[in-house]
């Protein structure tokens, strides 16, 4: 038994009947699942780019149910970024000021990529935050 | 003769957008809106982004030739990822002569200047077919047959991107008999990467998304018909909702029949879709809304090389096989034969699977 705290899971997918395209995307998800934690490899599933009927949309979701997380950002129209019920699985939706989906997708990571600083930022950051604590040192 | 006297210096992209006040993050929602096209997995998104943003800004020369403005007006109308914030503000459109306010001399002074301070770097992109036959008279204008337009303004380029399957192919100026000997870029310029995006129009976001891709990260991997893997690596039949059906060997007889209407495959009723290669299916029209197949219509196969001679839009894609009209029924039939023993074999697949998991 690990000694993880549990995952507050506010819809449990248990009980959801899956139909065998969605089930098809559930075993993709789970190997992609499989490498991240064998390999740290993320991956994703554009959910633009899949085949499916309505009514199987409905179905993953349903499938994926919902976890602890929910964010909504606004930039130039609103991002949201769920966590499902299943740790390392997140669902995003990114939509423009007219409210129409950008691009709607599956990413398994430990965080979705988009939320992390990168690189650049950080180096940017290191040098503006020296510029200013010598610029505060000056003012001493 | 243009040459590279006056080479200007540009902007990085990522120098505009800091200047527009465009956030890391919004530009990284744009970019995941690109590769999640693209089908690229989510690290690769910020090292695409990082690529595009240390891209120099571009300069695009659009020219037109026999052409319909039909591509130029689904690009305009791009809705994801806000791409007319990028070709007008991230890339320099500096000269096309529908959109831009001069005319004349001043259009084509804009045009020479743009070739000369951007010489060897600035991306050509070509709507239309070109005219070849009778040493191309069909089409002209400023005096210069459109060969010869086409490679003046070709020498300077870093790339030449066909928009349209005119562009790309000869498409419907190409239809036979062919009058003016139509002909796509790729058959008259041998010495430059060339990029088709066909399709009669294109889907706005693979022509963007072909744009900012080059941007990122050069030319594209292709297809032997010189279209990026990333949007026509699948046939639209791949990725249509209506394949399995098609499997299951279930068929439309007419448009409006309980088949159509139950989403069966359209194939006898002239779809393209397994000879078609393009993103219909999974990018959509409209900003996802539709697609042609999803409103009850199949595929006419508007991306591929000689589109418009590939027999009726309404007979089986089988039909053209068989030289009599008459034996179109046969390639129906054969094409029923053909569904019912794919159907047939993943049912026994589906037996086989079953009794090995038990």
């Amino acid at each position: 038994m690990s000694g993880a705290i549990p995952l507050k899971v506010k819809t449990s997918p248990k009980g959801v009947t899956i139909g065998g395209g969605v089930k098809a995307i559930g075993y993709e998800i789970q190997t992609l699942l499989e490498r991240l934690l064998s390999d740290g490899e993320s991956g994703a599933i554009d959910l633009r780019g899949l085949p499916m009927a309505p009514n199987e949309y409905e179905q993953l979701l349903a499938m994926l149910g919902v976890g602890e997380l929910d964010l909504e950002i606004d930039l130039n129209g609103p991002s949201r970024i769920r966590e499902t019920a299943y740790p390392g699985v997140w669902w995003i939706q990114h939509k423009d000021r007219e409210d129409r989906v950008l691009s709607e997708y599956l990413e398994i990571n430990r965080i979705p990529d988009f939320l992390c600083a990168q690189t650049d930022q950080i180096e940017d950051a290191v040098r503006e935050l020296s510029d200013r604590l010598k610029g505060a040192a000056e003012y001493d | 003769m243009i040459n590279a006297r006056n080479k200007k210096e540009r902007p990085t992209v990522g120098q505009m957008l800091d200047e527009a006040g465009v956030g890391r993050r919004q530009f990284m929602k744009y970019c995941a809106g690109i590769t999640a096209l693209m089908a690229m997995p989510p690290a690769a998104t910020t090292a695409f982004a990082r690529q595009l943003r240390a891209a120099r800004r571009p300069s695009v020369i659009y020219v037109p030739y026999q052409e319909c403005t039909g591509c130029l007006m689904a690009l305009t109308r791009s809705f994801a990822p806000s791409l007319e914030n990028l070709i007008f503000d991230v890339v320099s459109l500096d000269y096309n002569h529908t959109l831009m306010a001069a005319a004349g001399t001043a259009a084509m002074d804009a045009k020479y200047k743009a070739m000369e301070e951007n010489y060897g770097e600035y991306i050509l992109v070509v709507d239309g077919a070109i005219s070849t036959a009778e040493n191309g008279v069909h089409g002209m204008a400023v005096g210069q047959t459109f060969i010869d337009q086409l490679k003046d303004v070709a020498e300077g380029a870093a790339a030449i991107v066909a928009v349209g399957v005119c562009a790309s192919y000869g498409g419907v100026a190409a239809a036979h008999p062919n009058p003016t000997g139509a002909v796509g870029v790729a058959d008259i310029i041998k010495n430059k990467p060339v990029i088709n995006v066909p399709g009669c129009p294109p889907i706005p976001e693979v022509m963007t998304g072909t744009l900012v891709s080059f941007l990122a990260s050069g030319v594209p991997e292709l297809d032997r018909h010189l279209r990026p893997r990333a949007f026509y690596g699948n046939t639209i039949h791949d990725r249509c909702y209506r394949r399995r059906f098609y499997d299951r060997g279930l068929f439309a007889k007419t448009f409006d029949d309980e088949g159509a209407r139950n989403g069966w495959c359209l194939y006898e009723l002239g779809c393209r879709g397994p000879t078609t290669y393009n993103a219909c299916a999974t990018i959509k029209w409209n900003g996802g809304t539709s697609w042609p197949v999803e409103s009850g219509h199949g595929c006419i196969g508007c991306s591929e090389p000689g589109f418009w001679d590939q027999g009726g839009f309404y007979e089986p894609v089988t039909a053209k096989l068989f030289r009599e009209r008459g034996q179109a029924f046969a390639a129906a039939a054969g094409g029923v034969a053909v569904g019912a023993a794919a159907a047939l074999a993943a049912k026994a697949r589906k037996k086989k699977l079953a009794k090995e998991t038990d």
